[in-house]
C-alpha cells in the first residue's frame, strides 16, 4: 500500500516477510520501494562491516529458496537468531527472486539482526549467465526487478568482521590487501571489477600451495596458508571464515583452523547430493557447525515442470 | 490486423497498453508473445466481439507455429472466459477453429488444454450450433490421419454427447467405439483414459451394454499403458452400474487385471481393488478421504442427472454438462467436486463377499515380486481390510503386513508405516497388541528416518484402540530411543505426540520417563525443535495443571534461562511466555487444534483480549512468582536477541499477571526497556506496553 506512497512501515516489511516467507514474489512497486529502503541502510556500512557476536554464518544459497526456509528451521528465524550472509544469494536455483527479496527485506525490517554481504554473483555479468536475469524476466515480464536488484548489489559491503576477531568474505584474500584499512579504502560502489583487491575478495580461493598462485576461475587468486597466517597476525584476526567453494560436508576448516569455507546450499543445483552447514558463533565467539540436508520434497512447493509427454510412460 | 481500436476518448492509456499487447503477438521475442498471449482476454475485450471473432480468431488460426508455452497460453485464453468476449454462446463456435488448430500440435499440454477449452465453449452453445458446428468437429477430428487429432476427440466426447440431438448420439458412440480400436496405441490409451467420463453421461443402459464391453476389450489389450487405464476406469463403471450387477461385471476383470504380467497395471490394480470396495459398499470412491487412492479415476460426474434425461437444455442441465466436460478433461481431478452433489449410491447386495474376494486379490498385491506394487498395495492395507471386514482377509494381510515390515525397499516399508497402524480399527485389542504393536515397533526401530516418521504420525491411531499400559511396556522405550533421532523432523514429530502420551500416561509415569526429554528438547541443535518444544510444555502442562509445571519445569526452565548460549536464553523466555499465556477460548481456537499452536495463537491474537480463558488462581500465581520473575531478570542479558524476546514475552504473561503486577514490575520493565541501545528492542519493547495500555 504504502509502496506506492514512499514510506515503508514495519507492518508493510512484516506483511512482505510473510509473503517472501510463502514464496510468493513480490510486485515491481514493492521491489523498488524495498531497494530504495534497502539501499539508504546499505550506504552507511563500511566496506568491512562490524558485527557483533553472537552470529550465525551462512554460505552460498544460490536461489535455492526451499532450502533457505530450511536454513531458518535449523539455525532459528531472523530476528531471533542473528545473521550473516557471506553472498551469492542468487543465480542457478529456481527462486532467486524470492530469495534475494527475502533476505533483503529482512535486512530492512531489521537491519542490526542480519548482515549481508556481496558475493561473486552479485553482479551484472553474471547473472545474465546463470539465471538471475532471465529468472527476472520471466517472473516480471521486463528486466526492471533485474536493474533494481543489481544496483542494490554494488550497495553491499565487501566484507564484515565479528568482534574485531573473525573475518568474513565471500572469496578471500587478495595480494593487494595487507590489512583492513586497504579494503576500507576501496570504492565498493561499482560492478565487481575483473582484477584487483575487490574482485580478489569476491573469487578468490585457499589452496594448498606457499604464497600466491593463479586462480583456475580466471578471476582472483590462490592463497596458501602462510599468506593466511601472515594476514590473521598482522590484523588480529583469529578466523577467516568463507563460501565460495561446494564444500560436500557443508564446511571445512584449513590451515589450522585459522580458515572455514561454509557452505549453506544443500543438494547444490539439485543434483551435487552434497549437505550443508551454518556456522553458529556464540557471545565468546564459540563455534557450532549446524549441518543440514536439502528441504524434503513435500515441503517444497508444485514444481512447475511440465507432464512428461504420453509416450514416454 | 490492425492494432487500432474504437475505444471511447479518456480511455488514451489503456488504448496504448492494448496496442502495444496486439503489437507484441507478433513480437519475434516470445516472452513478448507469451505475455500478450496471456493477456487475450484483455485484447479481446478491447478490439469489441465484432472484431474479436473477425479479425483475432482468424489471425490466431495462422498462429499456431509458435512456442509451446505461447500455444498453452492461447488454448487457456480461448476457454470459458472468452465465450463472452466473442459475442455470448451465440458466437461460441467460432473460439472451435483456432482450437480445433491447438488440438492437434505435437505437444501434450497444449492439446490437453485445447481440448478442456473446446469443451468449455461447447458446453455454453446452443442446441442447434451443437449439431451445425461441434459434431461436424468431432468427425473430423476423430477421421484425421494424424493421431493427435483422434486423441483429441477422445477428449471431446463426453462433453458433445449428452448435448447432442438424440439421432446423432449413436454416430458418437461407434465413433467413440472405434477410437478404442485405433491401430495407434496413444489413441487407444486416450480412449481409454475418457471412457470413465464418457460413460458418466451414457444412460444406464448403454453403460452396461457400451462401456462395460470397451473396458474389457481395453483390458486385455496388448499395450500394457492401455490395460493399466482400463483398468483405472472399472471402479469409475462400477457406481454407475446398477447395485444388483456391480460385482459380477467388475471383480473378474478386476482380478484378472491383479494378475497382470506387467507390473504397472498390477500396481494400478491395488488402488483399483480399494475403489471397487468402496463402490461395492456403496460409497463413491475417490473421495478426498481417500488420500492415498490419487489415481482413483471416479470421472463420475453428474451420472445420474444428466444420463437419463435427454438433452432439454434447462439451467440445471447446462450446468451439470458443463462439469462433465471437465470431468472428462482432468478425470481425476474433477472427481471429487463432483462426488459431492452426487445422490447415495446403493450398496451391492453381494458386497460382503466381493469385498472379501478383492481382499484376497490385494493381499497378494502385498506379496507382489515388484515393490512398487508392494508399495502401492502396502499404503492402502487398514482401508482394504476396513472394507473387506472378513477375518481371513485380515489374516492374511496381517501375515502380509509382517513380511513388509522388513522388506528390503525403504519405500515399501515408508509405505506400510503409513497405513499399518489404521489396521488398529478391524482388530480386537488382543489382536492389536499380538500382531499389530510388533510390526509398529519393528518400523519405530527402522533404519530409514522416513519410515520412522511415518509411524511416529500416526501412533494416535493405535492409541485409540490399544490401552494406555500396552503404550507404556511396548512402545515407551522406543519413544524414548527416538527421542534422540538422529533426524530433526522425526524429533519433532515425537514432539507433537507429547500431550497425546501425556494423557495416556499419567503424571507418574510421564514425569519419571518423559519430563527430561520435554526440557532437553529445549536445548536441541535446530531452532524449530527448541520452537516447538517451547509450545509443548504448555500443552503437557494443560494435561498435569500449573502445579505441575511449578514443580517439575519452571526449576528446570530457570536454568535453561542462565544457559551460555542466547539461543537457548531465547527458547527458555519463550518457553516460560508460553507456558503463561492465557488460552484462547475453546470456540475462537478452532476444534481440535493442537495446544502448540494454541500457544502460539496467543502471540498473534494478543488484542483479542475477549477470547481468552481466564486464568485460574493457580495460573496467575504461576505467572506472578516465577515465571514474570524468570523473565524479568533477562531483561539485562547482554545480548540484545534475549532482551527483545523478553518485552515480546511480558506482552504475553501480561494478561495472566494479577494487575498489581501489570501496573508495576510489568511496566517498570518494559518502560527501561523502551530506552535500550538496540532498536529491536526499543521496538518490541514499545509494541508491548502499547499492548498494555488496554
Amino acid at each position: 500500500m504504502s509502496a506506492t506512497a514512499g514510506a515503508l512501515t514495519a507492518s508493510d516489511l512484516d506483511r512482505q516477510i510473510e509473503q517472501l516467507k510463502r514464496c510468493e514474489y513480490l510486485k515491481e512497486s514493492e521491489v523498488k520501494a524495498l531497494c530504495s529502503k534497502a539501499r539508504e541502510i546499505l550506504v552507511d556500512e563500511s566496506n568491512v562491516q562490524r558485527v557483533d557476536s553472537p552470529v550465525t554464518i551462512c554460505g552460498d544459497i544460490h536461489g535455492q529458496f526451499y532450502d533457505l526456509v530450511e536454513l531458518f528451521k535449523v539455525g532459528g528465524d531472523c530476528p531471533d537468531t542473528n545473521y550473516l550472509f557471506l553472498g551469492d544469494f542468487v543465480d542457478r536455483g529456481f527462486y532467486s527472486v524470492e530469495t534475494f527479496l527475502l533476505l533483503l527485506a529482512l535486512k530492512v525490517r531489521y537491519p542490526d539482526r542480519i548482515t549481508l554481504i556481496r558475493g561473486n554473483h552479485e553482479s551484472r555479468q553474471i547473472t545474465q549467465v546463470y539465471g538471475f536475469y532471465d529468472e527476472c524476466l520471466r517472473k516480471y515480464g521486463s528486466v526492471n526487478v533485474w536493474r533494481y536488484c543489481t544496483e542494490i548489489f554494488d550497495y553491499l559491503s565487501l566484507s564484515a568482521i565479528i568482534d574485531n576477531k573473525v573475518f568474513c568474505v565471500h572469496g578471500g584474500l587478495s595480494p593487494s590487501i595487507n590489512n583492513l584499512d586497504q579494503i576500507h579504502s576501496i570504492d565498493r560502489k561499482q560492478e565487481v571489477p575483473h582484477d584487483g583487491a575487490m574482485c580478489d575478495l569476491m573469487w578468490s580461493d585457499p589452496e594448498d600451495i606457499d604464497g600466491w598462485g593463479l586462480s583456475p576461475r580466471g578471476a582472483g587468486y590462490l592463497f596458501g596458508g602462510d599468506v593466511v597466517d601472515k594476514f590473521c597476525s598482522l590484523n588480529g584476526v583469529s578466523l577467516i571464515c568463507r563460501a565460495h567453494q561446494l564444500v560436500m560436508e557443508g564446511y571445512k576448516l584449513l590451515f589450522n583452523e585459522k580458515l572455514v569455507t561454509v557452505w549453506s546450499a544443500p543438494n547444490y543445483c539439485y543434483r551435487c547430493g552434497n549437505v550443508a552447514a551454518i556456522l553458529e558463533l556464540d557471545e565468546h565467539l564459540g563455534r557450532s557447525f549446524k549441518i543440514f540436508e536439502a528441504a524434503p520434497q513435500e515441503a517444497r512447493g508444485v514444481p512447475s515442470r511440465k507432464p512428461a509427454p504420453d509416450y514416454f510412460l | 490486423m490492425s492494432s487500432s481500436t474504437h475505444a471511447a476518448p479518456g480511455e488514451d492509456s489503456e488504448l496504448v497498453k492494448v496496442a502495444v499487447l496486439i503489437d507484441e503477438l507478433k513480437h519475434e521475442d516470445v516472452q513478448l508473445r507469451l505475455n500478450s498471449m496471456r493477456q487475450l482476454a484483455t485484447i479481446a475485450g478491447a478490439l469489441g466481439p465484432e472484431r474479436t471473432r473477425e479479425e483475432l480468431l482468424p489471425f490466431l488460426v495462422e498462429s499456431v507455429d509458435d512456442d509451446d508455452d505461447v500455444l498453452r497460453a492461447m488454448a487457456e485464453g480461448l476457454g470459458e472466459s472468452m465465450v463472452e468476449l466473442v459475442g455470448g454462446p451465440e458466437h461460441a463456435f467460432a473460439l472451435l477453429a483456432p482450437l480445433e488448430q491447438l488440438a492437434t500440435v505435437e505437444e501434450l499440454s497444449v492439446r490437453d488444454r485445447a481440448v478442456q477449452s473446446m469443451s468449455e465453449a461447447i458446453s455454453t452453445m446452443p442446441e442447434d450450433h451443437i449439431e451445425e458446428n461441434a459434431l461436424p468437429l468431432l468427425s473430423r477430428l476423430a477421421e484425421r490421419d494424424w493421431f493427435t487429432s483422434r486423441i483429441a476427440a477422445a477428449g471431446l466426447v463426453a462433453s458433445i454427447y449428452p448435448r447432442a440431438p438424440d439421432g446423432a448420439r449413436k454416430r458418437i458412440v461407434t465413433l467413440f467405439q472405434s477410437l478404442c480400436t485405433d491401430t495407434t496405441p496413444m489413441v487407444r490409451r486416450a480412449a481409454a483414459s475418457h471412457l470413465a467420463g464418457f460413460a458418466a453421461v451414457l444412460p444406464a443402459d448403454l453403460v452396461d451394454t457400451v462401456a462395460l464391453p470397451l473396458a474389457g476389450q481395453l483390458s486385455t489389450d496388448e499395450q500394457d499403458s492401455v490395460r493399466l487405464l482400463a483398468a483405472e476406469s472399472f471402479a469409475a463403471l462400477a457406481v454407475l452400474l446398477p447395485a444388483a450387477s456391480r460385482s459380477s461385471s467388475t471383480l473378474p476383470p478386476l482380478k484378472r487385471l491383479a494378475k497382470d504380467s506387467s507390473w504397472r497395471v498390477r500396481w494400478s490394480s491395488a488402488s483399483q481393488a480399494l475403489a471397487i470396495c468402496q463402490a461395492l459398499r456403496g460409497q463413491r470412491p475417490g473421495r478426498p478421504t481417500d488420500a492415498a487412492g490419487s489415481a482413483a479415476p471416479s470421472a463420475a460426474g453428474p451420472a445420474g442427472a444428466a444420463a437419463g434425461s435427454s438433452a432439454t437444455s434447462s439451467s440445471s442441465s447446462s450446468s451439470a454438462s458443463a462439469s462433465s466436460a471437465a470431468a472428462a478433461a482432468t478425470a481425476t481431478a474433477a472427481a471429487g467436486g463432483a462426488a459431492s452433489h452426487l445422490p447415495p449410491l446403493e450398496p451391492a447386495p453381494d458386497a460382503d463377499t466381493g469385498c472379501v474376494e478383492v481382499g484376497m486379490a490385494f493381499a497378494e498385491l502385498l506379496g507382489d515380486s515388484e515393490a512398487e506394487v508392494r508399495a502401492a498395495a502396502a499404503a492402502r492395507v487398514s482401508q482394504v481390510a476396513s472394507q473387506a471386514r472378513d477375518a481371513t482377509v485380515t489374516d492374511r494381510v496381517l501375515e502380509r503386513c509382517r513380511e513388509l515390515a522388513s522388506d528390503s525397499f525403504e519405500h515399501v516399508r515408508a509405505a506400510l508405516a503409513g497405513s499399518v497402524l489404521g489396521m488398529a480399527g478391524v482388530l480386537s485389542d488382543e489382536r492389536c497388541e499380538a500382531d499389530l504393536l510388533p510390526i509398529a515397533l519393528e518400523l519405530l526401530r527402522d533404519t530409514a528416518s522416513q519410515v520412522r516418521l511415518s509411524v511416529i504420525e500416526r501412533l494416535e491411531e493405535v492409541n485409540a484402540v490399544a490401552g494406555s499400559k500396552l503404550l507404556t511396556e511396548t512402545l515407551l522405550p522406543a519413544i524414548v530411543d527416538l527421542a534422540k533421532d538422529a533426524q530433526w523432523r522425526v524429533r519433532r514429530a515425537l514432539l507433537a505426540f507429547m500431550p497425546l502420551l501425556a494423557r495416556q500416561l499419567g503424571e507418574a509415569t510421564f514425569s519419571s520417563r518423559l519430563t527430561d526429554i520435554c526440557i532437553e528438547w529445549l536445548s536441541d541443535d535446530v531452532a524449530s525443535v527448541r520452537d516447538d518444544a517451547a509450545s509443548n510444555l504448555r500443552a503437557v502442562t494443560d494435561v498435569f495443571g500449573f502445579e505441575w509445571a511449578g514443580r517439575s519445569l519452571v526449576p528446570r526452565l530457570k536454568s535453561l534461562a542462565a544457559d551460555p548460549s542466547y539461543l537457548i536464553r531465547v527458547t527458555a523466555v519463550r518457553a516460560a511466555a508460553r507456558l503463561g499465556a492465557l488460552a484462547p477460548a475453546a470456540p475462537a481456537a478452532g476444534a481440535g487444534a493442537s495446544a502448540a499452536s494454541k500457544a502460539k495463537g496467543a502471540a498473534s491474537a494478543a488484542s483479542a483480549r475477549a477470547a481468552f480463558v481466564p486464568a485460574s488462581a493457580a495460573h496467575a500465581a504461576l505467572v506472578d512468582k516465577e515465571l514474570l520473575p524468570l523473565v524479568i531478570a533477562l531483561t539485562k542479558d547482554a545480548v540484545p536477541n534475549v532482551r527483545f524476546n523478553v518485552a515480546k514475552a511480558v506482552a504475553l504473561l501480561a494478561p495472566a499477571a494479577t494487575p498489581e503486577k501489570r501496573s508495576g514490575r510489568i511496566r517498570d520493565a518494559l518502560a527501561k526497556m523502551r530506552d535500550d541501545k538496540d532498536a529491536d528492542v526499543r521496538h518490541f519493547s514499545g509494541v508491548a506496553l502499547s499492548e498494555l495500555k488496554d
